[in-house]
């Protein structure tokens, strides 16, 4: 499955908003409810679903989704 | 993708009760940090659409460090036991300031319970005192102290997280030997702060937890230094479900009661089947873990559990093991009601529970059979159904997992509670309930195949033959010769029953060989057996149609069933009489003979199992 698509569903669960669209270029700007106490969250749910582990530089500068995607592939996904 | 877009659908249609119950039942046997971050947002948006109708437990949380997930975590807990609980935060840090200032927030809010949440950072001991060792006790005054004043302040019960240690250890091995040690100081504190707590404090034993958790998971340095989270999202739902457990105990919501099934969850194989001498209890790895998990269920009750059986037995077999096996744990005497008979559990447990006057939701029912975990699901949701694994070396952590039983003392009344329950129980009578067998049935969804015995099944059709000791009506011990030369004989109707249910396939499990007297028309049944897995099943029935559909076939106009009694066999003395044959006393037989007329009207069938035929 797409990677996008993919990070849709956690997005979907911890933001409870079906209407929640990615796009590399989304950032957490665009989506309420995305501070840094969700980001957390969602940046712990993320290492879980795809069997990741993040530097805790990379957990607190990510807010990107190309950012986020190209990560994510550069560690294997 | 189609499951996200069913999610969607149902969401967007605003069935939030269902979507919140799904998520909750798939929270009781699961620490899947994933799988109750899902349920965590669920309950909150329901929280955010619909405020709840019932009066909430008020808890302060208390950290010393990032404890908003803990909160939202706690709340999900608590609803798997269909507890609310709304939860006060005190700011990152602030509990000590919260509970000096008389006038702060948490006084305000009034909790029913205060949660010390707080992490071995706070300690002030060091590793290396220069000339002012480590004081244990002016530590442990420092907590005591606030829980003074939190109790001198308003009536509140107290949760204290005691400290779990670090992995990390700059001394190594050596610290375990020098009594100023950090870690050795941690250590002596925790054991200190249980002496010191009495009934107004609970601990929270966060060490053990973190231990089960595996510590280099339990706190992530990553997560620490970023959000300050001194226990890492991954140990939240295990923290929670303690967490919880202790609160359901303070509140009394504990169960009371222990119901366990026997065949291959107390020993292994069957009883009736196997004999004393074939179940398997001691004496090599599959008999000692049921020995290990006896020895588990003896300290339960000697904690106060009340324990009961709940078995599908004859009693006299069910108590044999108890009174003659060497390698048994539990006695008689350990069961406060003993319940072996052929009814079904949820009428059983109904049983139980008005013998020992105590309600469903005091009930825990243990049993490693997926069906009745099932069936009592469906029927006594308020009792706790533990369906073990296959695997009985997993049985006493699957069980302990659960946190059923948590308590908050223990008292020498606590283990003489069987004694108590057992004579109330003989003073109790037995009151029947209606059941609903029927809706469990068809649930089941069961399939059924019928065919003719073949090479391939020949080895299970002469294993069940030599085996089969419950339900077999004649227990004639025909030998694979035998088998084979009744296959040629054209007046020889035989076949097998496979059965399967939505749960799982049961293999070929029923038996039945009869022959047609042309010149008399009427078909004998020589031998009707059927595996005790699938008793109560109905599949008697479905296998006695196909029998009078191939009669008829043959030209007979009435069957005959013959019941020869045996030690084991008395739960199908009946059999033949409940299915509406008439006892024809004129047969000269050991036993009883049973005729029915087939016709047209000849209605044997069972209507919750779909049969197919091959040939």
């Amino acid at each position: 499955m797409d990677l996008i698509v993919r990070l849709e569903t956690i997005f979907k669960d911890i933001f409870q908003e079906d209407a929640v669209h990615l796009t590399p270029d989304t950032t957490a700007d665009d989506i309420p409810g995305w501070d840094s106490f969700t980001h957390i969250n969602l940046m712990f749910s993320i290492e879980q679903a795809f069997g990741v582990s993040f530097t805790g530089e990379e957990i607190g500068s990510l807010s990107k989704i190309g950012d986020l995607v190209d990560l994510l592939k550069k560690k294997g996904v | 993708m189609s499951s996200l877009n069913q999610s969607v659908v149902s969401r967007n249609n605003g069935d939030v009760e269902a979507i919140c119950k799904e998520a909750l039942n798939a929270l009781a046997d699961s620490d899947e940090f994933l799988v109750w971050q899902k349920a965590v947002q669920v309950l909150a948006r329901r929280r955010r659409d619909r405020p709840a109708e019932k009066e909430a437990i008020k808890v302060a949380l208390l950290g010393s460090y990032t404890v908003t997930q803990y909160g939202e975590f706690l709340k999900a807990a608590n609803a798997t036991a269909g507890l609310n609980v709304d939860v006060y935060e005190c700011g990152y840090g602030q509990y000590r300031q919260e509970i000096l200032d008389a006038k702060s927030g948490l006084y305000q809010y009034a909790p029913d319970i205060v949660i010390l949440a707080v992490h071995h950072g706070e300690l002030a001991f060091r590793n290396f005192s220069d000339g002012h060792p480590n004081s244990i006790e002016e530590e442990l005054q420092r907590w005591t102290s606030l829980w003074s004043t939190l109790l001198s302040r308003m009536p509140v019960q107290i949760i204290q997280h005691n400290f779990a240690l670090p992995p990390e250890e700059p001394f190594g091995h050596l610290s375990s030997r020098l009594k100023d040690s950090r870690s050795r100081c941690i250590q002596m504190l925790n054991l200190r702060l249980g002496e010191v707590a009495d009934s107004q404090v609970l601990i929270l034993d966060c060490e053990r937890l973190a231990a089960w958790h595996g510590k280099e998971r339990w706190f992530d340095p990553r997560y620490w230094h970023l959000s300050k989270q001194a226990v890492s999202l991954s140990a939240m739902p295990l923290l929670a479900r303690h967490t919880a457990a202790v609160i359901m105990a303070h509140r009394g919501l504990t169960r009371k009661c222990l119901v366990l099934d026997l065949d291959n969850t107390l020993w292994g194989g069957v009883i009736g089947e196997d004999g004393l001498a074939g179940i398997k209890l001691g004496g090599g790895a599959t008999g000692e873990a049921f020995v290990a998990f006896q020895e588990y269920i003896r300290e339960l009750k000697q904690k106060g559990v009340i324990l009961a059986v709940c078995s599908k037995n004859n009693d006299a077999d069910a108590r044999e093991p108890f009174v003659k096996h060497p390698e048994i744990r539990l006695r008689l005497q350990d069961f406060s009601v003993f319940v072996a008979n052929w009814e079904s559990k949820a009428e059983n447990l109904r049983h139980i529970a008005t013998t020992l006057n105590i309600n469903m939701d005091s009930l825990v029912f243990v049993d490693d059979n997926p069906v009745e975990c099932e069936l009592i699901r469906q029927e006594l949701p308020a009792v706790a159904t533990v369906a073990l694994p296959s695997d009985p070396a997993l049985y006493v952590r699957t069980l302990d997992k659960r946190l059923l039983f948590e308590t908050t003392a223990y008292t020498a009344d606590d283990s003489t509670r069987t004694e108590q329950y057992r004579a109330r129980a003989e003073i109790a009578k037995a009151e029947e309930s209606a059941g609903s067998m029927e809706e469990f049935l068809s649930s089941l969804e069961m399939k059924g195949e019928i065919a003719p015995f073949n090479e391939l099944d020949l080895p299970r059709i002469v294993q069940l033959i030599a085996k089969t000791n419950q339900f077999n009506l004649t227990t004639r011990r025909h030998n694979h010769a035998t088998v084979v030369e009744f296959t040629r004989n054209p007046a020889c109707v035989h076949f097998s029953l496979r059965l399967r249910d939505r749960f799982t396939d049961h293999g070929l499990v029923g038996i039945l060989i009869g022959f047609a007297d042309m010149k008399e028309h009427l078909f004998e049944i020589d031998t009707l057996l059927m595996s005790c897995r699938v008793i109560g099943r109905t599949a008697e029935k479905a296998m006695l149609h196909h029998a009078s559909i191939r009669a008829r076939k043959l030209g007979c106009t009435q069957i005959r069933g013959v019941y020869v009694p045996t030690k084991k066999n008395n739960f199908v003395e009946n059999l033949y009489e409940s299915m509406g044959f008439h006892r024809d006393h004129c047969v000269c037989i050991e036993g009883s003979a049973w005729n029915l007329n087939i016709d047209d009207k000849t209605d044997i069938k069972s209507e919750f199992i779909a049969l197919t035929y091959q040939n």
